[in-house]
């Protein structure tokens, strides 16, 4: 057989298994597992009909979405309207490709690493991605022509601007201590010990701006029912609507995955040289952890009102990574 | 050429520069497109989407010429901030039908095609002259490679342009501080009106 179409072909099949795993895999079970876990924690019992426990529900809905009649409003911009959900839920898998999954493992006499790209500027390709992010949002809700979607279109994008330069900040803080931009470096720098313990304040910022950045509850102001219909996404129906939904939750898989490689230790960590199959394992433990997180906030917490959003996230969030980056550097050039 | 076709050492090789030749080419097209989109376009919103396109398809330029780290920059700076604001400020806007068919004043396409063939002159005399390529600087492509783009950029930044660099971040916040006073509506200053 021959070199290069191996590689082209390993290439192909790593990037087919993450986006499946992403998209395919990860979108039902998380939207199962939200309408059952938020059931439980309102003393509901959720879907419970579709097949045993419900677990079909999702492939119920996914069937339903499918079918409903794709209605184009009035007056809306078409190709605008109809790029928009695309786009978001490009930006959203595209996150993927950078992420360690797993430890490099040896199949048939050959290395496979367990990732589709290692960037030398991995971290700053995921805040450039989500920083394109907006686009798709803001568009939407600009060209469906409607009020409640402009607003939404609007306090989605100021938010996730805002919110985007906190994370920034936070993740200063992580370079200093991991000397790389690399995701993959990261994690290796971790086998000693994940950076959570030397970089605290760094991921409290990052885990509450992750949660703002996916526009989750309580930072979910773009669709505040009670105001804006459904925000952004009001004018959308049947597959476009479920593009943003997919989107959505995506989002939440990729932040999750990205906070356990950076300060989690990834796969590293709490054994520090595993297996593949122990590493993947551990990687994505973790990694339902934070989803698991994410369901438990909504569940609990109400929503913020916009001032207190943005006043939260520029006079606290930011001064705090400000902060972070000046107590990194003093420990770091004491250590010196 | 044998069938099925199975590249071998030599073929990867060239296999590799069509492939490079080809993203170029693609690449190109899309900056060229967003440019034209830009300057041809009646609606605001899509002439800022194809400066978004352009700025992308630069990036991946950058990218291509083994400098990630402006690539990156590229996008998180100008396509993904200064272009929100832009996109931000023509949704506000609220402009009718009316306003999109009225037809661009005199004065402004002049001044316009003025200022493009002044450009379009520029760009043949640096072409034609042979001043593309400048003078080789200290650092090579495969010193960089050694090193690392990243901590190279920051090391030279850091050190050798270090007081343009502080001297632009203070220009900055002046400007930053100015936008934010004409911003205000009324100004208190001393106390007295």
């Amino acid at each position: 057989m021959n070199e290069f179409l191996i590689q082209l072909a390993i290439a192909l099949i790593k990037i087919s298994v993450v986006v499946a795993f992403g998209s395919g895999i990860m979108v039902p079970v998380m939207v199962y597992a939200e309408r059952r876990v938020v059931a439980f924690f309102q003393q509901r019992l959720g879907p419970n009909r579709v097949g045993p426990f419900g677990i079909l529900q999702p492939f119920a809905d996914a069937l339903k979405l499918i079918l409903k009649e794709d209605i184009t409003p009035l007056g809306v911009d078409k190709f605008i309207y109809y790029l928009a959900p695309g786009l978001v839920l490009f930006f959203s898998v595209i996150n993927l490709a950078v992420i360690p999954w797993g430890p490099d493992f040896q199949i048939f006499g050959r290395t496979i690493t367990l990732y589709v790209a290692d960037l030398g500027v991995g971290l700053l390709y995921l805040l450039a991605v989500s920083s394109l992010n907006i686009y798709g949002i803001v568009l939407a809700g600009w060209s469906s022509n409607n009020k409640y979607s402009l607003l939404g279109g609007l306090r989605s994008s100021a938010q996730m601007i805002s919110y985007e330069l906190s994370m920034g900040l936070a993740l200063v803080g992580l370079v200093m201590s991991s000397q790389s931009l690399s995701l993959v470096s990261i994690v290796n720098a971790q086998q000693a010990y994940p950076f959570i313990l030397i970089q605290p304040l760094g991921f409290v910022i990052f885990l509450i701006c992750m949660v703002a950045e996916t526009n989750r509850a309580p930072f979910d102001l773009p669709e505040a029912e009670t105001e804006l219909v459904a925000g952004f996404h009001t004018e959308y129906s049947s597959m476009k609507f479920a593009m943003f939904f997919m989107a959505e939750y995506v989002n939440m898989v990729v932040m999750s995955c990205v906070i356990t490689t950076l300060f989690l230790g990834g796969w590293r960590w709490p054994f520090p040289n595993p297996g593949p199959i122990i590493g993947v394992a551990q990687f994505l433990g973790k990694a339902f952890a934070f989803l698991f997180l994410y369901i438990w906030l909504r569940a609990t917490l109400p929503r913020f009102r916009y001032d207190q959003l943005m006043k939260f996230g520029w006079k606290v969030l930011m001064p705090l990574g400000i902060l972070n980056i000046l107590i990194t550097g003093l420990i770091q050039s004491l250590v010196k | 050429m044998n069938f099925p076709f199975i590249p071998d050492e030599e073929d990867r090789i060239m296999i590799e520069g069509y492939m490079e030749q080809i993203a170029f080419l693609i690449l190109a097209l899309f900056a060229v497109v967003g440019g034209l989109i830009t300057v041809t376009h009646r609606h605001p919103i899509y002439c800022a989407l194809g400066l978004i396109l352009c700025f992308l398809s630069i990036s991946g330029f950058y990218a291509m010429l083994g400098a990630p780290f402006l690539a990156a920059v590229q996008v998180i700076i100008y396509a993904g901030s200064i272009m929100t604001l832009f996109v931000f400020v023509i949704m506000l806007m609220d402009l009718t039908r009316e306003d999109l068919k009225m037809p661009p004043s005199k004065f402004s396409t002049v001044v316009a095609s003025f200022l493009g063939f002044v450009l379009l002159l520029e760009m043949l005399m640096i072409i034609g002259g042979g001043f593309l390529t400048g003078k080789m600087g200290s650092w090579t492509p495969e010193k960089v490679d050694s090193v690392g783009h990243t901590r190279v950029l920051a090391q030279v930044l850091f050190t050798e342009y270090l007081y343009p660099f502080e001297i632009i971040s203070f220009v900055l916040v002046v400007a930053l501080v100015g936008a934010i006073l004409l911003g205000k509506k009324k100004l208190h200053l001393g106390g007295k009106e």
